[in-house]
Parts: C-alpha cells; sequence; structure tokens
C-alpha cells in the first residue's frame, strides 16, 4: 500500500506530465509485476465487486469516531468527496503499510463481497487500522469506487508504452480487453513478444482538409463522392478474432463508454476496420451533439443513460474487410466492400440484434461464484440491444451546383458541412491530398454582437485570447458566444487601449469591459445551453472583423439569433 | 454583556477598548501581529511582551505601543487585562478580560500543537470563551509537524537529485519561520523572501534557531538551480525569477493541503500538513479546558462546532465575520 500511496504523492507533486511520466515508467520498472498489475488496475478505474456500499463505511465511520451523521454530511458537501471525508473523520495516522498491493488485495478487497455484514465492517476496521490517512482515502476509493486521481489513463499507457518499447495505441488496446491482475499479465502487457498482432489493429485516420474547391472545380463532378459530415466522434471499428476496439483519432479506446457499439461490432466479421463517425441520435432521424457530449462524460454509462442517450455509428471508409487490407483499393472500389459489409451487419442485427433482451442477472449467480474472481470483477450490467452501424449517405449528384444546393441543406440535416473523396484515389500515398477527405463547409452565419468581457491567456499572459460577446435581450445584453483567438494586430492596439480604460471589474485573467464594441462574429449554428442567461451558446463562435465602432443599435438581438436556432437549440 | 461585537470589531464599553478592532479606533488591545487582527491607525495598542517588535515592524516603528508579559495584569477603567499564550505565533495572546467578576476569554487565533518558534498554548478558565474556529469541521485532525517535516526533506532531496529547485509558500510571518526552524540543521543552500527574512532577528532575539539562509534573488536563484530551497509568501512573484516552470517545483505548507479539493481548487496539488491553527481536537480540547458555559465563535464557519458544543449542553453562537479575509496559512 506504502508504494501506491507514493506513487499518488509523487504524481501529485509533479508538475509536467514529463516528470509524471517518469514517475510511473520507475514504479512499474521497480515494483514486482502483481503490484504494478493492480496499480493498474485501480489506474484504470476499475472496480473489484466488493458488495461494499457507502452505508456500511459511514456506519463504520460514525461508531468509531461517535459523530453524527449530519455532521457526515455537512463535512462531505465542503470536500465534496466520499472516500476522503470517511478517511478524514478518523484521527490521523501516520503508520503506513508495508503489505504489497497485491496481498492488501487479496486480504483486504477481494473477500469482502463474501462476507456476512459483521465480517465485512471486522475487516475495513482492521485494514483502516493499519493504514495512514492518506492510504486509508486510497482504500476508500477502491471499496466504493471514484479512483480518479487526476491522473490521465494517456499517461499511464504512455509510461507502459515507453517502458515496453511498444506503441501506445497497442497498450491502451490491450487494456479495454477484460483482464485480471496478475505478474504474468503484468510482463505480457509489457513485452513486445505478446503482440503479434501488433499492426493489425492500427491504420492512421484519413485525414481530413478544408475543401479547396477552386483547384478541383474544373475537374468531373462525378469523380467525387460526397456525404453528410456530421459533428461527432471520429472512430475507427476493428474486430480481430473476438476482440472488438473502438478508436478515437488520440487512439484512445473508447470500448466502455460505448458498450451498446461494442455489441454492435461484435456482429461484424473478423477482420474488419471500418472507419466513421458516432454521433447522438434523435427520433426522427436527426442527431444531437448534446446527447454524444453527455455520453463522453461517462466511462462506464448506466442502461438507463444509454437508453436516453442513444448513440449510432456512421461507417464513411473501410481499411480491412476479412483480415485484408484495403488500403490499395479505390475509394470506389472500397466503398463497395464497404457497403456488402453494411448489408451482411444488418442480416446479422436482424438475426440477433432482438436476442438483446434486457434480462435483469439473478443475484444468486454472484452468491455462489463469489471467490472466482472473474466471476465477481464482471460488472453486472444488463444486456444492451447493439447500436445501429449506418453507411453514409450517398448524395447523388452531377453538377457542381447540385452540390452547392446540398450545401444549404446542411443545417437542417445537422450536417457542418459535406464529406468529400475522390473516387479513384487510393490510400497508398498518405501525403497526397487527394487521398484525403475534403471538408466543404458552408459559409459561416454571422451576426453582430457586443464585446461584453475579455480574458488574459495562460500564465502570466498579458494577451487576450477569449472573448465574450452578448446579444440584446430588451433593456440587457446577454452573453450568446465565447470566441478564442487572438486579434489583428492592427486591431489590437485599439482594442487593448479601450479595455485598459473600460474594465469595469476583474475576476483573475477575466475582464468585464464596458459594452460598447462591436463585432462581426462569425458561427455554424445555435445550441442550448444552461450556463447562460440567454439559453443558448453559437457553435464555434470566432471573431470575423473588428468593426471599430461604437453604434450599438446594430447589434443583433437574442430573438434574430434565435430565428436561425436549430432544432437542437429549441427547448423541448 | 461585557464583550460587543461591533462593526469596527469586539469592543468592550465597560473598558472602553476594541479587542483586534478592524478599523482605527482609540485603544486596541492586540492578540498577535497578522494582518488581519493588527491593523494601523489606532492611537494606542496594548499587546504581549513578544509581540510588541513584530507589531513595530507591521504597523510602523512610532505607533504607541504598551506591552505586558504573559500572566501579569493590568487595568483600564477598573477592567482587568492579561495576556496568556495562544502558541499561534510568536508573541500571539488570549486576552482575557476581568470585570465584577465575570471572566471573558478572547483566543485570537491559537493552536494546541507543539511549535517551537512560540510559547505553547495555555488553557485560561473563564466564563465566556470567544474562539476562533477557522478549521471547526472533524475533518482536520493535523498530523504530527515531524512527520510532515520528514516528508518536507525528503521532498527536497528527492528534488535535488533530480536536478529541481524545491518552492515552499508559506505565509511570512509564522509560517514561514516554522520551516526555516524545522530545517535548522541542514547544509544546503536556503534563499528567503525578503518578507520572511525581515522577521528572523525578532524570532532570533527569543532564541530560536534557523539555518543560514540568504534573501532569494535572480542572481542567487540561479546560482543555487536544481538544489536550493526557496520560501515565499504565496502571493510573491517568485515565478518570474524562477524562469522554466520544469526546473522547479512548488508546494504549500498549510492546514488546508490536507483536503484534495480544495488544493485543486488552488490549483496546488499537494503540500505539507501544518497549520498555525487549532484542529477540530484541539479546538474541542481548548473549548473544554476554559471550562467556560458561553462559547461564540469567529473565522471559518463555526456550524458544525456551535451546533456540536450546543448538543453538548453548552451555549455556543457564530459572531458574524468581521472580515471575510483571513491570513490563514
Amino acid at each position: 500500500m506504502r508504494h501506491l500511496q507514493q506513487l499518488v504523492e509523487d504524481l501529485d507533486t509533479a508538475a509536467l506530465e514529463s516528470q509524471k511520466i517518469e514517475t510511473l515508467k520507475n514504479r512499474f520498472k521497480n515494483l514486482p509485476p502483481e503490484d504494478s498489475a493492480w496499480i493498474l488496475f485501480f489506474l484504470e478505474g476499475r472496480k473489484l465487486k466488493t458488495k461494499t456500499g457507502n452505508r456500511i463505511l459511514k456506519e463504520l465511520v460514525q461508531s468509531q469516531t461517535g459523530l453524527p451523521e449530519w455532521m457526515f454530511l455537512e463535512c462531505n458537501r465542503h470536500i465534496n468527496d466520499t472516500a476522503e471525508t470517511l478517511a478524514l473523520f478518523l484521527p490521523w495516522s501516520g503508520r503506513s503499510c508495508e503489505l504489497a498491493l497485491s496481498t492488501f488485495v487479496v486480504q483486504f478487497l477481494q473477500p469482502l463481497a463474501g462476507f456476512s455484514q459483521g465480517a465485512k465492517r471486522e475487516t475495513i476496521r482492521c485494514a483502516w487500522e493499519m493504514l495512514s490517512t492518506t492510504e486509508r482515502v486510497l482504500y476508500n476509493k477502491m471499496l466504493i469506487g471514484g479512483f480518479q486521481l487526476g491522473i490521465g489513463k494517456q499517461l499511464v499507457h504512455e509510461a507502459l508504452s515507453q517502458l515496453a518499447g511498444i506503441p501506445r495505441s497497442a497498450i491502451s488496446r490491450r487494456l479495454v480487453e477484460d483482464w485480471t491482475p496478475s505478474a504474468t499479465w503484468f510482463q505480457n502487457l509489457i513485452s513486445p513478444n505478446s503482440y503479434n498482432d501488433l499492426n493489425a489493429a492500427l491504420h492512421p485516420f484519413r485525414k481530413l482538409a478544408e475543401w479547396e474547391s477552386l483547384s478541383t472545380s474544373a475537374e468531373d463532378a462525378a469523380k467525387w463522392f460526397a456525404t453528410w459530415n456530421f459533428d461527432g466522434l471520429r472512430v475507427q471499428l476493428t474486430k480481430h478474432q473476438r476482440t472488438v476496439s473502438i478508436w478515437t483519432e488520440q487512439f484512445e479506446p473508447v470500448n466502455t463508454i460505448f458498450p451498446e457499439l461494442v455489441h454492435a461490432v461484435e456482429l461484424l466479421p473478423s477482420g474488419s476496420v471500418l472507419e466513421g463517425v458516432i454521433i447522438g441520435s434523435k427520433k426522427g432521424g436527426s442527431h444531437s451533439h448534446n446527447i454524444l457530449a453527455s455520453r463522453l462524460k461517462r466511462s462506464h454509462p448506466t442502461a438507463k443513460l444509454i437508453e436516453s442517450h442513444p448513440i449510432e455509428f456512421i461507417a464513411t471508409d473501410i481499411f480491412e474487410r476479412n483480415g485484408t487490407y484495403l488500403g490499395k483499393n479505390t475509394f470506389a472500389q472500397r466503398r463497395k466492400e464497404l457497403e456488402q459489409v453494411i448489408d451482411e451487419w444488418s442480416q446479422q442485427w436482424n438475426i440477433h440484434g432482438n436476442d438483446f433482451e434486457r434480462k435483469d442477472i439473478n443475484p444468486d449467480i454472484f452468491q455462489q461464484e463469489m471467490f472466482d474472481l472473474a466471476t465477481v470483477m464482471k460488472t453486472e450490467t444488463t444486456q444492451i440491444p447493439p447500436a445501429p452501424i449506418r453507411i453514409s449517405e450517398f448524395l447523388g449528384w452531377s453538377h457542381w451546383a447540385s452540390l452547392t444546393s446540398k450545401l444549404k441543406e446542411c443545417p437542417q440535416k445537422n450536417a457542418n458541412g459535406l464529406l468529400m473523396s475522390h473516387l479513384e484515389e487510393s490510400l497508398e500515398f498518405q501525403d497526397d491530398k487527394r487521398s484525403w477527405w475534403n471538408l466543404w463547409k458552408p459559409a459561416p452565419m454571422t451576426a453582430i454582437l457586443i464585446l461584453l468581457s475579455a480574458q488574459r491567456g495562460e500564465r502570466n499572459s498579458k494577451e487576450f485570447d477569449q472573448w465574450t460577446f452578448g446579444a440584446r435581450k430588451g433593456e440587457e445584453w446577454v452573453t450568446v458566444a465565447v470566441a478564442a483567438g487572438k486579434i489583428l494586430p492592427d486591431d489590437k492596439s485599439a482594442l487593448d487601449a479601450y479595455i485598459a480604460n473600460n474594465t469595469l471589474k476583474k475576476q483573475g485573467p477575466l475582464h468585464l469591459v464596458k459594452p460598447q464594441l462591436i463585432f462581426k462574429v462569425g458561427y455554424e449554428g445555435v445550441q442550448k445551453s444552461g450556463r447562460s442567461k440567454s439559453g443558448i451558446r453559437l457553435i464555434n463562435a470566432r471573431i470575423l472583423e473588428f468593426l471599430n465602432a461604437t453604434d450599438i443599435q446594430k447589434v443583433a438581438t437574442l430573438k434574430s439569433i434565435q430565428a436561425n436556432t436549430l432544432e437542437e437549440a429549441k427547448p423541448d | 454583556m461585557l464583550i460587543r461585537h461591533t462593526p469596527s470589531g469586539l469592543y468592550c464599553e465597560a473598558g472602553d477598548f476594541y479587542v483586534d478592532p478592524n478599523r482605527k479606533v482609540d485603544r486596541a488591545v492586540i492578540t498577535h501581529a497578522h494582518s488581519d487582527h493588527a491593523r494601523r491607525g489606532s492611537n494606542q495598542y496594548l499587546c504581549a511582551k513578544q509581540c510588541e517588535s513584530l507589531l513595530r515592524l507591521r504597523l510602523g516603528k512610532k505607533i504607541s505601543i504598551q506591552s505586558m508579559l504573559y500572566g501579569a495584569s493590568t487595568s483600564i477603567n477598573s477592567v482587568k487585562i492579561s495576556f496568556h499564550p495562544a502558541g499561534h505565533i510568536l508573541g500571539s495572546a488570549q486576552i482575557r478580560i476581568e470585570h465584577k467578576g465575570e471572566v471573558w476569554v478572547v483566543s485570537g487565533d491559537y493552536k494546541t500543537q507543539a511549535d517551537p518558534t512560540c510559547t505553547a498554548f495555555e488553557p485560561v478558565r473563564c466564563d465566556t470563551f470567544i474562539s476562533e474556529c477557522t478549521f471547526g469541521m472533524p475533518i482536520y485532525h493535523w498530523p504530527d509537524p515531524e512527520h510532515e517535516w520528514n516528508r518536507l526533506k525528503r521532498w527536497w532531496a528527492s528534488n535535488r537529485a533530480a536536478g529541481l529547485t524545491s518552492v515552499v509558500h508559506a505565509y511570512s510571518l509564522g509560517k514561514a519561520q516554522r520551516v526555516l526552524n524545522a530545517l535548522k540543521d541542514s547544509d544546503h543552500p536556503i534563499l528567503v523572501h525578503e518578507a520572511i527574512l525581515n522577521f528572523l532577528p525578532v524570532y532570533a532575539a527569543e532564541g530560536v534557531d534557523f539555518p543560514r539562509a540568504e534573501i532569494a534573488n535572480q542572481t542567487n536563484i540561479e546560482r543555487h538551480r536544481g538544489k536550493a530551497l526557496v520560501v515565499t509568501p504565496n502571493s510573491s512573484n517568485m515565478e518570474t525569477w524562477l524562469g522554466d516552470p520544469s526546473s522547479w517545483q512548488s508546494l504549500d505548507v498549510s492546514g488546508w493541503m490536507q483536503i484534495r479539493s480544495p488544493r485543486r481548487k488552488k490549483g496546488q496539488s499537494t503540500g505539507f500538513v501544518v497549520s498555525d491553527h487549532a484542529d477540530w481536537d484541539g479546538l474541542l480540547q481548548a473549548v473544554q479546558s476554559t471550562g467556560a458555559e458561553k462559547i461564540y465563535l469567529t473565522h471559518g464557519d463555526g456550524f458544525i462546532l456551535s451546533n456540536w458544543l450546543t448538543n453538548k449542553g453548552l451555549s455556543a453562537a457564530q459572531l458574524p465575520e468581521a472580515s471575510k479575509w483571513s491570513s490563514d496559512s
């Protein structure tokens, strides 16, 4: 336990990411592998099934300290972390526990699920007795979950990757699988020899650039494929043997965030690699960024959240089919393969998709197999129906003009532009822009807004780089947009002078200014926002022009902006 | 009531004086030299003997101060006043006020934990106790300071091994001297902010030992880069001298460091838990040893403690905060 506590403290003290990675590397290198395995288990946010809720811990603390419940609630309101409040309620302890983490887990965590209430209490009490105050915080977190210590998984994976000399994405992929911490498992994790599928899973994402229509406009429009581009999470779905992974562009696995999509990918044949985008879906076929955003906040969503915030996957490209790499084929050929794969998937889904009925697991199963670690560790989730996988819509057209009209439909489709791909290009030459995705965006919407505040950049920066803009609502100004970005040098001095003379109030780096200056602000849509008084937020707001005028009559009203509001932003 | 809470601070009408007034008054009785307790502008100051030099450093040489040894008493308008050690910082005192057989004690800031840089807290029997309550929650149980100083020494050593300069944020009067005293046997370079150094002679005159330390400046920070420990108040602009953030690490020494969430809020991920205030157990112990039946709480959120004391059959209430600003470190 002492080593884990020391590690957490070292990570807390380290200011820089590089120092944190170095700290983690040293620990993983020098600790016995079984202990490293368990450290990793907890840093990954995993939890053993201990069947020990907050209640039993609270009662135990109260019986040990004689302090009443209201006091606990009051303190927890202050700290906002039950595990920590519980640990701090007990008298301070400086003794630290020399037991190896793997031994500690076997003695004080694994058996709990099978114990009676009395035995649980006694076990936890004994553990507290031998732990220091900070170790108790960690132990409590192991018991009730939420082992988040501000240590990003990316850092942990990077440290392992450097230690093992294996790409980080390979490590990340291993860690999303089901695993039981043990010395052998950890040694395998950091042994390059154990990765025979190292290359199989990893294809670079197709690059994406803004459409340069001028250079291609002379070309035959029929050589280009176009589909809607949705504001979602770009991912690759991979299935090799029975292993499913969902990767982001940063090669972060997001399997646990989208379990229903994992189920869906399970229905693909082995050796499939698809690229596409995850979007939050709404009834009536439209989609919502808010739904996706809510889902991304939870690494292990509840069945309820999955149902209330459904997602779907829109496939845009295929890199592998039945284990064969398709990158040498043209996009037209790949598109055909993709259509077939999605067809096959739909057939599978028709057969198996409905099997995933909600069944509550009989708790007795857990009682009987309490001491089988693999069973104990499986999270008790109800089965979730697989998420839909759809193919990106092909926008049939023959002239550039018809495409331009499609561009105008983007807002209705909740798309932020058209995604274009040259039909005759393969993926062989990654540097050739013609093999990339091209994003053709409609011209931004614009509004004249008034400057409400300016914010200085990070750490002592003198420059303002974030701006808050407002619109008129009756007699007052309400915030509708936050735009990042620097200002043209010419305008900058005028603005700086204005801010210096007209700051009404300072809140740290934020300067609230007298509302007088007006700007032309570009944006791509309007989103509902609970945070601001206006109730809306402009998507991708950016300064187009500093009008250097004070004619505030020109400023847009909230109503006129709301008139452009997409369905998304309208109150339900 | 012998002492009333007024906009100017705690006021004793019978004696016509204020305790730690927050604006200028005619006669101010001062518990200790921290700036939220000792303010400029009053005509006459009364404080404990060891507080006098600190008060002059803080408020100016020419102010009119009368000081008294701990335990000795004087009378103002037939109200009897004496000072008793509060264990908060050098010269800090609880003030015992007696009139017509009724005894009140104003604690000022205090701690019950041992601290070699000042005289230990002494409980004083009284009828009414006005106690500070900065850390009045049962989540605050201070570690043994020795434990924390050892952590600090290990941290400094590991920074030296890694070639990093160590920066310790500590309040300039009291906490910083405590840090330096804990490092008195150190042979490695120690640099301190000027504001801290000013108080060292006063402490040294009372027999507190310090290691060799220089006023920090750009040159010696550069010279001792990767080796030095820099002690500085939180508000200083030392960062500009320290330069590249990858070449140094900073930590706070404060009671607030006990909890993770305020640490995170301050952007400080961790630190050493050493406080000059009483923790939960210290507060209860102090209240109990006064034998007081009436308790008033100032500083911090007294909700939990006042409720707890009321449940124990005492009469307890929170005083409105004179000033939200607290000097704790």
